[in-house]
């Protein structure tokens, strides 16, 4: 019995429409006739013609099948059982099919699909990186409820900016005129070292007023936290530790609260856990330990610094009350403290700025290396997205035999453009997937320091929303970008065209040829700009090196001592001191041995901001000035020169009158036009001091720095708890380290004596920001060149094997093969000599961004852009001499032959 | 080669696939999937039309015939094939010499 195809059809596929399910109905019974006719079976028949419906993938995608009824078609009878596919529906399904081709395609050719599957994970995986390093340095907010309600508070003059350290009094003072409108707590940190009965640690430590946690937001874990009475003097010993702590040193034991941990040498009971993801408000830090303020170290020997309005160490935190905005705190702050603050500067004011990050003291320095970072690698991925859109290029010239017979078919260019671009997209989908989890993982591993450079930052970097939008992001525009190439190179192609595989004529070659060209030129362009960034970063870095810091950086080593550590008062602290000096001296070979609170070249130190007219010789401007206690030797062991007076000495012990040796900088500005040995220095109505002494001018925080004024004073008049022990000794640099560390194990066997370094060292330590930009660019600009040097070699390649047949038929004619070569170079020098000058002119233009980060070198540095160019230029002519030199061994009877 | 199948008379689906079976010798062959959305292109370019055609005794059966721009278009295209077999034929003929 004939089967009724048309009822089959419509069961089969019931979104065709009623006539093309007809139409395909009689197709299908005259293949079912031909098969009776021809002697099959009814059953063999039927099964021909139902295989003819097998794979109607095609048919159920085609908008006139499904979309709409043709003109002129019968109408629409009610009750009609079949359903219609929208547009959109379509669509889908194309997608769907162009992924599963895609998938196909790049199956069948795996090593092509690694290598760009792999460049795509690096060019973008770079790129998340650094993202996931900004967003954890500088973008994310802290972990806390309502972070965009905490503001940074600090007083602000227009001469010398943000303040942000105040007293403790001016806090309590601040605290209190801003309550209606603002919590505001006080913190500082610090390094201490803890310890139980079975574990020690050096942890970062925040010491705050017992408020912070409460205008934080955070709620312990466990334990009830600070109360009001406990940063008050006197108070007994609380701390409150992290989760980390909890979890590492006391197990996560529930009885936690109530036990007792040595801070520092001092027993404190534990009075709450924090919240697991809190690691303290100093962006950059993690800290592991909460105390009161007034277990700050210092404050443990002096409790009267609690009370003193002239020392300014600790920073504020607010927490806006709802309703209430910064600008209010600000006026309410201003207006109340100015009194307290004893400031007759009329443009003093005080400011409340958004912290929703945090404190970013520490990671200020970062936001411009970290931009320029991204710029960098984001010029890599263009790099990387113009080669690989080549590759595309070329393999879609080797499919262009397959995408005629489409075309000529039917299929119109633009959906073989959508298939093109979606290809792209599954690659750079699995790209992109390979980039999140490698760019999080090289960003981790990547130890990224601070401005102080002495310790490496502690930053969590973890895959969060933001990164994998970026990542999604920039796979996206990736892959158009290069999707878009092969895409564009596709033209309506004929059928005599499709069959002229490999011939050399036609315009579609020029038209791929001009655009792997254009592709080429970018690759150059900016290839060069990043050599002339790395050029410029190390011209900066050879300049900053050469700076002399005026003192001696040979022969002479340097330790740190931390007398707090061993829980010493400054009685003790004292004895100590002499005997380790007392020991060095007395050693042979040693010329010098003393001790700085600081040395020079060293981020950070004790700095003192005066109002003008407070020093008595007065300067009718603020003033700024580092002081630095050190004791008699300081200067030989550093071979500073004293360039008047004489070097502190036995006999300024803290009993006798106050002296001060100052820099040269600062005799200039005090005393013009006098030696101002012997002339008092006056601070305020009560501090005065002699001067007996002036020093040559060093650099004391950076080899960068400006000039600025100094002051040392006796280490025996202003005493510090940790300094650094400076020898300077013609011994053998172990020997003199030996014999250091003998000194100090003689006077305490159980001090520890840490961060030993010579002055070169410790000078080169500074630089490391410095070395580390300079490293990252030239490598990345090494990367780059490869790069372009490869772009340049695959494209010369093509054009080579394209054109076999043409050059087989010259060299058959008799032309010399030097010619041949001759020529192809000056194709390749003619695109690199254009991106060059492309290049420049973007160089040029982008690097006067980054004038504020280098050092005595112009953006525009003639030198620099003209290595590069030439750098450049000798790479791409050899990228093209080698290929082109294949051509002349071209058989030319092979060559013509050939397809 | 279904501009070249129509040219002389319209066809249906069927018939075209035959026609092109048969003057190919066999060569190529369209599937039903296949053809059908072609022909629905070609229509949707201009290039054929296609009517329902209802004749006595016979089913109701779409039948496609070329329109002025598709015997323009069927024209080029033959005139490029041209070309294309002199083409080769003098490279041929090179070649031997």
């Amino acid at each position: 019995m004939r089967p009724n195809f048309h009822e089959l059809v419509r069961k089969r596929l019931p979104q065709l429409t009623r006539e093309t399910a007809h139409e395909i109905a009689d197709h299908l019974g005259d293949l079912y006739d031909d098969a009776l006719r021809a002697g099959a079976a009814h059953r063999d028949a039927v099964a021909a013609a139902l295989s003819a419906l097998s794979d109607h993938a095609a048919l159920i995608a085609d908008p006139t099948a499904v979309g709409r009824l043709p003109s002129g078609a019968a109408p629409w009878q009610p009750g009609q059982s079949v359903t219609r596919s929208s547009r959109g529906g379509a669509m889908l399904v194309n997608l769907q099919r162009d992924v599963r081709y895609a998938v196909r395609m790049l199956r069948r050719q795996p090593g092509f699909a690694a290598v760009m599957i792999l460049t795509l994970t690096l060019g973008i995986g770079v790129n998340v990186a650094v993202f996931s390093m900004m967003r954890a340095a500088l973008l994310a907010s802290l972990p806390l409820p309502d972070p965009d309600r905490l503001v940074a508070i600090a007083s602000w003059t227009p001469q010398s900016g943000a303040h942000t350290d105040f007293s403790y009094p001016l806090y309590v003072d601040a605290r209190d005129a801003a309550s209606g409108l603002a919590g505001i707590a006080g913190y500082l940190s610090d390094a201490v070292g803890i310890a139980t009965a079975d574990q020690r640690e050096r942890v970062v430590a925040e010491f705050t007023t017992s408020n912070y946690f409460d205008v934080l937001g955070v709620r312990m874990q466990a334990g009830p936290g600070f109360t009001g009475a406990d940063e008050r003097r006197g108070a007994a010993l609380v701390a409150v530790i992290s989760d980390r702590i909890w979890r590492s040193a006391f197990a996560s034991s529930e009885d936690v609260v109530g036990r007792t941990l040595s801070v520092d040498g001092q027993a404190c009971t534990i009075v709450g856990v924090a919240p697991p993801g809190f690691t303290g408000f100093v962006r950059g830090e993690r800290a592991d330990l909460w105390v009161p303020l007034n277990q700050f170290f210092p404050l443990r020997h002096r409790p009267d610094m609690l009370d003193r309005r002239n020392t300014s160490w600790m920073s504020l935190v607010g927490r806006l009350r709802d309703g209430a905005s910064p600008s209010q705190l600000e006026a309410a702050l201003t207006s109340a403290l100015r009194g307290a603050a004893a400031e007759n500067n009329a443009e003093w004011r005080m400011r409340a700025t958004p912290a929703s990050g945090g404190d970013t003291s520490l990671v200020e320095g970062l936001d411009r290396p970290l931009q320029l970072l991204m710029g960098v690698v984001a010029l890599i991925l263009v790099i990387m997205a113009a080669n690989l859109a080549n590759l595309l290029l070329a393999r879609s010239y080797a499919r262009q035999a397959e995408m005629a017979v489409r075309q000529s078919l039917g299929a119109s260019r633009v959906r073989l453009a959508q298939q093109l671009i979606v290809e792209a997209l599954v690659l750079a989908t699995a790209g992109a997937l390979g980039a999140v989890l490698a760019g999080t993982w090289v960003a981790r591993a990547f130890e990224v320091r601070s401005a102080f450079g002495s310790t490496a930052l502690s930053l969590s970097i973890r895959p969060d929303w933001a990164v994998v939008a970026f990542t999604a992001l920039v796979s996206l525009v990736t892959a158009l970008a290069i999707g878009v190439a092969p895409a564009l190179g596709l033209r309506r192609v004929t059928a005599t065209e499709a069959l002229k595989a490999g011939g050399d004529m036609g315009r579609v070659v020029v038209t791929r040829a001009r655009l792997r060209g254009a592709l080429t030129i970018v690759q150059i362009a900016v290839s060069l700009i990043l050599v002339v960034g790395a050029g410029l970063f190390l011209r900066s870095l050879s300049k900053i090196r050469a700076v002399d810091p005026s003192m001696a950086t040979d022969r002479t080593i340097a330790a740190t001592l931390n007398t707090t550590l061993r829980g010493y008062d400054e009685a003790r602290a004292r004895q100590f001191y002499s005997a380790v000096l007392g020991t060095m001296s007395a050693q042979p070979g040693v010329e010098s041995a003393a001790l700085a609170f600081v040395l020079p070249v060293t981020a950070g130190g004790m700095r003192t901001n005066l109002r003008a007219g407070s020093t008595t010789p007065p300067v009718d401007a603020p003033i700024e000035f580092d002081m630095v206690p050190v004791s008699p030797g300081f200067f030989r062991a550093t071979a500073l020169p004293l360039l008047h007076g004489r070097d502190f000495s036995a006999a300024d012990s803290d009993t006798a009158p106050r002296v001060i040796v100052i820099n040269e900088r600062m005799a200039s500005r005090f005393w013009p036009s006098r030696d101002p040995v012997g002339e008092m220095f006056k601070i305020g109505g009560d501090e005065s001091y002699t001067v007996v002494g002036v020093a040559r001018d060093t650099k004391y925080r950076s080899l960068r720095e400006a000039p600025r004024m100094t002051m040392y004073l006796p280490l025996s008049q202003f005493h510090e708890s940790s300094v650094n022990l400076v020898v300077r000794s013609s011994l053998p640099v172990d020997v003199t380290i030996a014999a250091m560390r003998e000194a100090v194990r003689r006077a305490d066997p159980a001090m520890p004596i840490y961060n030993v370094r010579t002055m070169a060292e410790h000078v080169d330590r500074s630089l490391y920001l410095d070395r580390l930009r300079a490293r990252l660019i030239s490598t990345l600009a090494l990367l780059a060149l490869a790069l372009g040097a490869v772009g340049i070699y695959g494209v010369v390649s093509y054009t080579v094997a394209q054109r076999t047949r043409e050059i087989g038929i010259r060299l058959a004619l008799g032309a010399e093969p030097s010619r041949i070569v001759a020529l192809l170079v000056a194709g390749g020098a003619r695109l690199a000599i254009a991106g060059i000058a492309i290049g420049t002119g973007l160089s040029v233009w982008l690097a006067r961004g980054l004038a504020a980060q280098l050092y005595g070198v112009t953006p525009a540095d003639p030198i620099v852009i003209a290595g590069a160019a030439l750098l450049l230029f000798t790479v791409a002519v050899l990228a093209t001499y080698l290929p082109a030199r294949r051509a002349t061994r071209i058989d030319p009877m092979l060559a013509v032959r050939s397809e | 080669m279904v501009l070249a199948a129509i040219e002389d008379a319209p066809r249906h689906g069927y018939d075209i696939a035959r026609e092109i079976d048969s003057r190919s010798a066999g060569v190529l062959r369209f599937h039903v999937a296949s053809l059908y959305p072609m022909l629905y292109r070609l229509e949707r370019r201009g290039w054929i039309t296609g009517r329902w055609v209802e004749r006595a005794g016979h089913r109701r059966r779409r039948y496609y015939r070329l329109t002025p721009e598709g015997r323009r278009t069927l024209a080029a295209q033959r005139a490029e094939w041209r070309d294309l077999i002199a083409a080769l034929t003098r490279a041929a003929g090179l070649e031997s010499a």
